[in-house]
């Protein structure tokens, strides 16, 4: 007989940690393969659960740059209002960091996806192999995505506002002034044509 | 407080390393240092010892020139108010006579240029003294040997009739008086020292004529030794009479005078009395002398008699005979009329005449030498020199040394019409110092091409294929030193190998890579124009346009223009506007000059090969400025020039310019000023109907009157060039837009109080300035200010540049400096320049004004290509230094008091009314830059860097103003050989590191 050993399987059975939820030991895994139609109500049930943990998750990851805004604007205040490479740098950070956020915000909801939870209304029968085949998606993650745009944004105003309070936003008519062009003057006069000669 | 410190700091850093190094005088800039003309009456230049030449000038300078290499030894110039009257030679010292009436004397020293001593002869109270003519009557000074080891002194007559007498080492007075009898009627003009008795000459002048009389003062107190002697005598001149002192009877005197055509002479005794011996020249011969010659050695007894028939009889009044006569001397169509000279020596004199003889077409010089006046041998000797009368015109002076060659010739130093001082000997023409350029009336730079591009352009025209690669093939032997050149140039050159370029010469007319060499066109008063390099002041070129003579210059050039560049392998050209006087015609004369070679296009005279160039109209001409239309042959810019009758001409004469100016006529203004008995009247005019040969007619559209009494001191164009910025941007981000006007012209005018009007205080007379900022479109003021209490003697210096006004003028306390910037008062967006100016514009003008530590003689800016450089205040200061100001102490925003934290954003520095003095600010460091009136700046081909071109007396040009630092120039610390080290480490390192990284990154991959 072949022996196989299997490292996954806990060395103690009685052991008193829990798996970590949605983990499935791999022998039940077998068994639920083996045998069609496990129990589905308990595995609808820790779906529902984990998808409840992943949009807690996503909340709690949404509002993440929002809990960190206090903190960010204590440091831009002690950072100080002169151009220093430290101020600079800061606020690149403060600049850059939301934009990239938001330009990989599916990659940073991605793991938190929850399974599709439609099926739930669903007659029982389909329910497990839904649930087999079911893609997860980003639907149910659209409000704390927006939270999530929104905090980002609340970053970049932060850096936006410490930026303009360092002078270096242009808003004012004289960042434009070398853009600015002028016609020749429409008339001729003696004084004017010296400078010809 | 501590950031206005540290701004403080930072400008002072700013200019340490803006300022000039020391190694950079000379390389950067030169100076030609110049005296003016020579003033010939009645001191004319005098070779003293074997290599001096002491002269005073028409520019009030005194000088002592090196008659080996013409270069200036030592000079003096004078204030306007204390005019140099004559100077005298004794020894080492130059006594100098200054002021009205000779009113000022100064001792000098011959060798080292040190004054001595100075000494008022004229009261206070008397000042101004008797106004002559010529200046000089009513002056004169005699030597008193020193004696028994008591200090020499002198004796003064000034004002007619003051004598003084001075102790030559110090100056002490021992006594003054005025000369007992001295009234309205009666001048006196000469004295001499004879024994113990001090002979003074005046004329007296009655109603049909003038006699002579004499009186006759103790040297050692002050007290007539007689009544005045009256000479039985009429005379025309008052020069045409003199007194000399008689060298074999010691204490008497010799007067001389012509009358009715003879030389009479009558001897004055040592108390005064006239002797009875009233004896002519030649007695029975009839008329035979015309006017007596005093050449400077009537002190020696000898004078020169001009005969009727123009010839020149050397005569000693003291045996009172002819002693000789200069050769070929009588009027001739062969020669030209003579010069004659003459000058002191141990004994005797030594007498020069010059001219020129029309036949031989050379100068000949004739020499008499007579080694000791009182026997008769008398040695002439003479030689011909070559001389370009065409350049130089005619003689006006001849100065011979005092001592001459084995050959018994002199050397001799001419002044020429052409206001040129040369040096000439037999066979050995020498220096020539051109004076003209003293009175320079007008200069323009003239930009140059690059030598690769113009020779490349050259060769490329007429070469096949075939023939450029055999010529690359045969240049390739050259590769391996061009290889090393390119290296050392890459690793060593700096800023200053880079300034150090090629001399122009007529052939070589190339730039360096910066722009800063320029051919430099100068045209005279006198009608020579001259080529020089802005290298080193070298005269490429120069060229006479009109004859001179002793009457002086026909032509007078008035201005210049550049009116076509050298783009596309052209010449540049010039036009030059001038007056021509023939006779009592006045005409206004206009030339093309090709700024390479010299050459004036158009007709010649056929005798003597001047350009006739092309006569405008009869008059003097009121304006002139360019058109913004080309000639369609030349493609030269078209001048435009205002005729006396406000008519407008254009030259080159063009029909379809005329089609261009008669469509643009509602759009083009200028402007006249009219003098009347209700003061002066600015006009503005359009031109309107043209008229065939008479130009357009000017029509009126807009005057403003001046009051009665105020003078106009200065008009001034805005400098309008490239203009980098509209705006100017405050704290707050929001933006001061300026009010960018090209048709401003800025007056200053001056208005006396009515209380100081006498003429004797005019120098220290004060009154109200005014400056006007006048749209020359429509006539409308833009801005005026009226300044109180100006002293008429410092004048009101104005000068604009875009929308920054400044002025200077001296006050009771000090002189002050006004600056003022003109806003366009809006809250959108600006409008200026584009807007027409007949459309309302509201302006806000800011203005400050500070106090400076000095004069200010001159004002100008600086200029850059793009504009971009800050502009700074080019002043010449009190001591004759060209500095300037930084911009950022006349800003007249500076804020007054504390200044707020906008004030502080903008790096604004506190208001102070005293512009401190900042030697390193000073441009011409240790020249001294006699007289400079006019301030001429042109842009280089690098930003940072403005060329200053000074002229009026001295020239003085510098490339060397660089207001916002060398920032676009890499300075000499720069170190190329470590960047170029680092960078050849790193590349041995990539090298090195590179196939290493490889190895491993594979080697990774493996396992």
């Amino acid at each position: 007989m072949t022996i196989r050993l299997d490292y996954t399987v806990p060395q103690n059975k009685n052991t008193s940690i829990p798996n970590p939820p949605g983990y499935l030991p791999p022998t039940s895994a077998k068994q639920l393969s083996k045998t069609a139609q496990p129990d589905s109500d308990a595995l609808i049930k820790q779906n529902r659960k984990s998808t409840e943990l992943k949009l807690r998750r996503a909340w709690d990851l949404a509002l993440a740059p929002a809990k960190s805004l206090p903190m960010q604007a204590i440091m831009l205040y002690f950072s100080g209002s002169g151009i220093q490479i430290f101020s600079l740098g800061m606020i690149f950070m403060l600049l850059t960091g939301p934009i990239t956020a938001v330009f990989n915000i599916f990659k940073a909801f991605e793991s938190l996806r929850p399974t599709l939870s439609t099926t739930t209304t669903l007659s029982g029968t389909k329910k497990a192999s839904d649930l087999q085949n079911a893609e997860p998606s980003y639907g149910p993650l659209a409000m704390p995505m927006i939270a999530y745009i929104a905090c980002q944004g609340l970053v970049l105003a932060l850096g936006l506002w410490k930026c303009s309070t360092m002078g270096i936003l242009p808003t004012g008519s004289g960042d434009w002034l070398h853009f600015e062009t002028r016609l020749d003057p429409p008339e001729w006069s003696s004084t004017r044509l010296l400078s010809l000669g | 407080m501590f950031g206005f410190a540290f701004v403080f700091i930072g400008i002072s850093l700013i200019s340490s390393t803006l300022a000039l190094q020391v190694d950079l005088a000379g390389i950067v800039d030169w100076h030609l240092p110049l005296i003016g003309e020579p003033l010939l009456e009645p001191t004319p230049p005098l070779y003293v010892g074997s290599d001096r030449i002491v002269g005073l000038t028409k520019r009030n300078v005194l000088v002592v020139l090196n008659a080996n290499n013409g270069d200036v030894v030592w000079r003096h110039q004078f204030e306007d108010i204390d005019p140099v009257v004559s100077f005298h030679v004794k020894d080492d010292n130059v006594l100098l006579l200054s002021g009205p009436g000779g009113s000022t004397a100064r001792l000098f020293s011959l060798s080292t240029g040190s004054l001595a001593w100075e000494k008022p002869l004229v009261p206070d109270h008397q000042f101004g003294g008797v106004l002559t003519t010529p200046v000089h009557l009513g002056t004169d000074v005699s030597f008193i040997p020193s004696h028994d080891g008591e200090s020499g002194s002198i004796v003064i007559l000034s004002d007619g009739k003051r004598i003084t007498k001075l102790r030559l080492d110090n100056g002490g007075q021992s006594w003054a008086t005025e000369v007992p009898g001295a009234g309205s009627t009666i001048l006196f003009k000469q004295i001499v020292s004879s024994g113990s008795s001090i002979h003074v000459l005046g004329i007296q002048n009655s109603i049909a004529s003038q006699t002579l009389l004499t009186t006759t003062l103790h040297l050692e107190s002050p007290i007539p030794k007689g009544d005045l002697g009256q000479i039985p005598s009429i005379v025309k001149l008052p020069e045409q009479a003199l007194i000399s002192p008689s060298l074999d009877k010691d204490g008497e005197a010799v007067v001389t005078w012509t009358e009715h055509g003879r030389i009479r002479m009558v001897s004055i005794k040592e108390n005064g009395a006239v002797g009875k011996d009233i004896k002519d020249l030649l007695p029975g011969k009839g008329k035979v002398y015309e006017e007596i010659l005093d050449v400077g050695t009537r002190r020696r007894g000898i004078i020169l008699g001009r005969r009727s028939d123009g010839a020149a009889d050397v005569i000693n009044v003291d045996k009172r005979e002819k002693v000789t006569e200069f050769e070929l001397s009588a009027t001739s169509t062969e020669r030209s009329a003579s010069v004659y000279s003459g000058i002191e020596t141990s004994k005797g004199v030594l007498l020069n005449r010059v001219y020129w003889s029309y036949n031989m077409a050379v100068g000949v010089s004739q020499t008499i030498n007579i080694a000791d006046v009182s026997s008769k041998d008398v040695i002439s000797s003479g030689f011909t020199f070559p001389y370009d009368t065409v350049s130089h015109g005619t003689f006006l002076h001849v100065a011979g040394s005092p001592t001459l060659s084995d050959k018994q010739l002199p050397t001799l130093v001419l002044t020429t019409s052409s206001g040129a001082i040369q040096r000439m000997e037999l066979d050995k023409p020498g220096w020539i110092r051109e004076e003209s350029l003293a009175d320079i009336k007008a200069a323009r730079f003239v930009d140059l091409g690059e030598p690769e591009t113009e020779e490349v352009r050259e060769v490329l025209a007429e070469e096949t294929f075939a023939g450029r690669l055999g010529r690359h093939l045969a240049e390739l032997k050259d590769l391996p030193s061009y290889l090393i050149r390119f290296a050392r140039r890459f690793t060593a050159a700096s800023y200053t190998s880079a300034l150090r370029v090629t001399p122009l010469n007529t052939t070589h007319l190339h730039r360096d890579q910066f722009g800063f060499q320029k051919l430099l066109i100068a045209a005279t008063a006198k009608g020579k124009v001259f080529a020089l390099d802005s290298s080193n002041g070298a005269t490429i070129w120069s060229k006479n346009l009109g004859l001179t003579s002793e009457k002086g210059s026909e032509i007078e050039i008035q201005d210049i223009w550049n009116v076509r560049d050298g783009e596309g392998g052209r010449e540049p050209m010039l036009a030059i506007l001038a007056t021509k006087t023939v006779g009592d015609v006045v005409k206004t004369v206009a030339y093309h000059l090709d700024a390479y070679t010299g050459l004036i296009s158009g007709e010649v005279d056929p005798v003597n090969h001047l350009p006739l160039g092309k006569t405008l109209f009869e008059g003097r001409y009121q304006d002139a400025f360019p058109l913004p239309f080309e000639n369609c042959g030349t493609k030269a810019t078209v001048l435009a020039v205002i005729d006396p009758a406000n008519s407008l001409h254009i030259f080159p004469p063009c029909k379809k310019v005329a089609a261009g100016i008669e469509e643009i006529a509602d759009k083009l203004f200028y402007t006249t000023h009219s003098k009347s008995i209700d003061g002066t009247l600015l006009k503005g005019h359009i031109p309107s109907a043209a008229q065939e040969g008479l130009g357009f007619k000017g029509e009126v559209v807009w005057q403003h009157p001046f009051d009665q009494d105020e003078i106009i001191l200065e008009t001034k164009a805005v400098i309008f060039d490239a203009v980098a910025s509209f705006g100017r941007v405050l704290g707050d981000k929001s933006t001061l837009y300026k009010y960018l006007n090209p048709h401003l012209q800025v007056i200053s005018t001056f208005t006396p109080s009515l209380k100081g009007l006498s003429s004797v205080t005019a120098s220290s007379q004060s009154g109200t300035g005014k400056i006007y900022v006048i749209d020359s479109t429509n006539g409308k003021i833009v801005y005026q200010t009226e300044i109180e209490g100006v002293i008429a003697r410092g004048g009101i210096k104005v000068g604009m540049v875009e929308n920054w006004l400044v002025f200077a003028w001296l006050d009771e306390r000090a002189w002050k400096i006004a600056s003022t910037e003109l806003y366009e008062d809006t809250s959108k967006k600006g409008i200026t320049p584009s807007q027409s100016t007949f459309e309302d514009t509201q302006i806000k003008a800011i203005s400050q004004t500070f106090i400076l530590h000095t004069a200010v003689k001159a004002l100008g800016f600086t200029t850059s290509k793009a504009g971009i450089t800050t502009k700074e205040v080019i002043i010449v200061n009190g001591k004759n230094q060209i500095a300037t100001i930084h911009r950022r102490l006349l800003d007249p925003r500076r804020p007054v008091g504390k200044p707020s934290s906008m004030d502080k954003e903008e790096m604004l520095i506190p208001y102070e009314p005293l512009v401190p003095v900042e030697p390193k600010k000073v441009i011409s460091h240790r020249y001294e830059v006699l007289g400079a009136e006019t301030l001429l700046t042109s842009s280089a081909l690098v930003e940072s860097t403005s060329l200053l071109f000074a002229y009026g007396l001295d020239l003085f040009l510098t490339r060397g103003i660089t207001p916002s630092g060398t920032f676009d120039i890499l300075s000499d610390n720069f170190n190329k050989a470590q960047l170029l080290l680092t960078l050849g480490a790193l590349s041995v390192g990539i090298l090195v590191a590179g196939p290493a990284v490889k190895r491993k990154e594979l080697k990774n991959k493996w396992y």
